[in-house]
């Protein structure tokens, strides 16, 4: 396999020299290869030097997939491990970041680290995690609260 | 789909959603009208098939009576303090008739009637919908080598009556089916009908999946209407012994057998209305139990429990009781439709 070294360069000016194999990972760079197989130097805009890294890290250890079911466990243990390093502000970045490089694996990860989080959130913390203004109006608020008493109502339900 | 305006893209958005499971989606929904459309869109069901992210999801019909609307329910976990809950959920248009039956295939649930054509909710958008009609669609036989056309020429979309076309002579012969002997239920995608016509019982199998007809041989039918039927195996609950059991049809005989295990299962109250669902492979119970409330009047509580099945060799099916829990208060004057699940 071919030891060529890449250079990433992010949005605030921080380098990274990885295995071009390791660069590949990122779709977005392995695109710019194809098209131009000279390059050694890639400025990705999107995407700053801290939220690269981590992203690199990702890459470095998914860069040789092997088949067998203990890599699979162990990447899988490793995944885990690795999200759990992260609050829902980074997971945020850093899906933006797999999605705009374009590392399929990662934005799979990432969405389920998300949703696994975000559903035990209340719909005030789910607004502003992800900046939705609640567009319901007082009064439809108050039907939907007194429709959905169960929701909001703090009181536990009776047991017998 | 309508725009989300959020922090992020709504394309991602989407990719988390759809791997949130359906019991946080009554909740999803209160964030904003937007976030609600978005989680009820065609886009986020795509997803979620594409990813393999399909579930079983509960679905209760429960009536309160004067109120003769039915109300539906479904299963929603409560962020909060984690309880597991049946919570209405608003159902768009109404199904045009009353149904005497309703069976479920993939994420459509489709009412039965003995008149009109058949009608279905959306288990994804919450919607009724109008089937397209039978009448035209292709019919097999594999018994008797006779082609069975649901309707009449006069009425095609009743269910009352069948047509028999004899393939021997080519002649149209109509057979009048009494009214009240729809016996059906689910089972891979398929609705089994029982009908009395001239020549006796016959069984009716209309596959939802392809909508064709096929004719079966009948077995120990009285058992049908009001029970669970999992990988063609039958199972009821005896008020009278309040045992469980499982049925077996066979050419030769017919019979039912106790259905062992269920440990840490509460006894119901002998008035207690069960109910017995298809939940994914698994037999989901559901049942009733007065609850002497603070109030003047009395409430009845709804109790679930989950029953993983183990068919064991010496003919014998084990039941493990996976969990049980109440999940809804009822007003003691209602009435149980249905419960049925879908995959959503």
């Amino acid at each position: 396999m071919s030891s060529n070294k890449i250079v990433l360069t992010s949005s605030d000016g921080e380098s990274f020299e990885v295995e071009e194999v390791v660069a590949r990972k990122l779709q977005i760079v392995g695109h710019m290869l194809e098209d131009d197989c000279v390059i050694n130097e890639i400025p990705l805009q999107n995407v700053t030097g801290d939220i690269l890294s981590m992203v690199i890290e990702y890459c470095k250890t998914h860069v040789d997939e092997e088949e067998s079911e203990e890599a699979q466990t162990k990447l899988k243990t490793w995944d885990e491990e690795f999200m759990k390093k992260f609050d829902i502000k980074t997971l945020l970045q850093i899906i933006l970041a797999a999605n705009y490089l374009n590392v399929k694996g990662l934005l799979d990860l990432v969405s389920q680290t998300i949703a696994d989080t975000i559903k035990d959130y209340t719909p005030e913390q789910i607004r502003e995690v992800f900046g939705v203004e609640n567009d319901y109006t007082e009064e439809e608020e108050a039907e939907v609260r007194k429709e959905n008493a169960w929701a909001f109502d703090e009181a536990d339900t009776p047991k017998p | 789909m309508s725009k989300l305006k959020s922090s992020l893209p709504d394309d991602l958005i989407l990719s988390c959603l759809a791997r949130v499971s359906r019991l946080y989606y009554p909740t999803l929904s209160f964030v904003s009208k937007s976030f609600r459309c978005f989680i009820a869109s065609p886009e986020l069901y795509q997803t979620r098939s594409l990813l393999g992210q399909t579930e079983t999801c509960l679905y209760v019909c429960l009536r309160y009576s004067p109120d003769s609307n039915p109300r539906w329910f479904t299963f929603c976990r409560k962020p909060s303090d984690n309880l597991l809950l049946l919570v209405p959920i608003p159902i768009i248009n109404s199904p045009p008739v009353e149904w005497s039956n309703i069976v479920s295939v993939d994420s459509n649930l489709y009412a039965i009637s003995d008149e009109v054509a058949v009608s279905f909710l959306d288990c994804r958008t919450h919607t009724w919908l109008e089937a397209p009609s039978l009448r035209l669609t292709n019919t097999q036989s594999k018994l008797d080598g006779e082609m069975y056309l649901p309707g009449s020429c006069e009425n095609p979309d009743s269910f009352n009556c069948i047509e028999v076309v004899s393939k021997k002579t080519q002649t149209l012969k109509p057979q009048r089916l009494e009214k009240p002997s729809l016996g059906v239920l689910d089972l891979q995608g398929k609705v089994y009908m029982i009908h009395e016509i001239e020549s006796g019982k016959k069984g009716v199998v209309l596959n939802f999946k392809d909508l064709t007809w096929e004719v079966v041989g009948l077995g120990g039918n009285n058992f049908w209407a009001s029970v669970g039927m999992i990988e063609n195996i039958v199972y009821s609950y005896n008020k009278r012994s309040g045992e469980f059991l499982w049925l077996y049809f066979d050419k030769e005989e017919e019979g039912a057998r106790k259905l062992k295990g269920l440990e840490g299962l509460p006894k119901f109250d002998s008035g207690s209305t069960v109910r017995l669902v298809n939940y994914g492979g698994k037999l989901m119970v559901l049942w009733d139990q007065n609850v002497p409330a603070s109030d003047f009047e009395e409430e009845k509580m709804i109790w679930c429990a989950e029953i993983s099945l183990d068919k064991r060799k010496n003919d014998e099916i084990w039941g493990k009781v996976e969990w049980f829990e109440a999940v809804l208060t009822v007003p003691k004057a209602y009435q149980f439709v249905c419960a049925i699940a879908a995959t959503v």
